[in-house]
């Protein structure tokens, strides 16, 4: 690139961060349930945007443009987060959580009550209750939150999740059963009015 | 609590492998007797179900939810362009 195109496409980004920017913040928000990671993927979204400027064909709408490196950016965190550490770390969580919960033949150690009995409906409606459940959602570690954001986007079509993720059908159900317990733990400890 | 060779934790495992669509007969039907005779396995069922649920119509509405960059995270956006 020229200095004077250098210069264009930085004041052409810039002008995207400002028009596109919130979208694609919210967007990413709401694939990965992360914050950090969603100002991260804008930020390396961008930044592959104007590296690669001049593959952008002038008159074309740019969000597009923009759309489709966010959401390569997007898969490539799904797969990334299946790293050694983070199933490691996660490893460690799951095994002190199901330590808690059953003994060493697999039997709950101690009585299973039901969270909520018969008030279903009623709390699915409860802003508290929602609010708590998006803080435990967005706590989990970060390889079985993606299980559960799995579930959701593929409808729970299992052979899809684990496509994205990178990760063993059986690996699978057994992210989704600790998270499950850890979203249920994380209830258990903050939801008070029952 | 150990019923049809099944503890509580392999059943709550098949439970989540059930809803992502893939049990065989063979494990289907030892989920469902172990169901049948462990209180507390039914308990953690009707939760799992319900956490779904809420979860489900959660990430729904953060379909329709704005967010906003501050300025610093802009700042920071346009700084790492270089």
């Amino acid at each position: 690139m020229t200095a004077k195109n250098t210069t264009n496409s930085h004041q052409e980004i810039s002008k995207w961060l400002d028009k596109y920017g919130d979208d694609m913040y919210s967007w990413a928000y709401y694939k990965t349930s992360s914050k950090e990671t969603a100002e991260d993927l804008v930020q390396d979204s961008l930044v592959a945007a104007y590296k690669s400027f001049e593959k952008y064909k002038p008159g074309t709408n740019p969000k597009t443009w923009l759309y489709t490196i966010l959401n390569n950016k997007i898969i490539d965190y799904y797969r990334s987060s299946n790293t050694r550490k983070s199933i490691n770390e996660s490893s460690l969580i799951g095994n002190s959580l199901e330590g808690d919960m059953y003994d060493s033949n697999g039997v709950f150690s101690k009585v299973q009550d039901s969270l909520w009995g018969n008030t279903e409906k009623h709390l699915l409606d409860n802003s508290e209750f929602n609010e708590i459940l998006n803080n435990c959602i967005n706590a989990l570690p970060t390889n079985w939150r993606n299980v559960i954001l799995g579930k959701y986007f593929h409808h729970k079509k299992g052979s899809k999740i684990s496509k994205d993720l990178g990760i063993t059908s059986s690996n699978m159900w057994q992210m989704a059963h600790r998270a499950k317990l850890q979203l249920k733990s994380c209830l258990d400890q903050n939801w008070k009015d029952n | 609590m150990k019923v049809a060779k099944l503890s509580c934790k392999q059943s709550s495992v098949l439970s989540e492998k059930k809803e992502l669509g893939s049990l065989s007969l063979v494990e289907s039907i030892k989920l469902k007797m172990h169901a049948k005779m462990c209180t507390a396995c039914k308990s953690l069922s009707i939760d799992s179900k319900l956490i779904d649920q809420a979860v489900f119509k959660i990430l729904e509405q953060r379909k329709e939810q704005k967010m906003s960059l501050t300025s610093a995270q802009r700042e920071k956006i346009l700084q790492a362009l270089g």
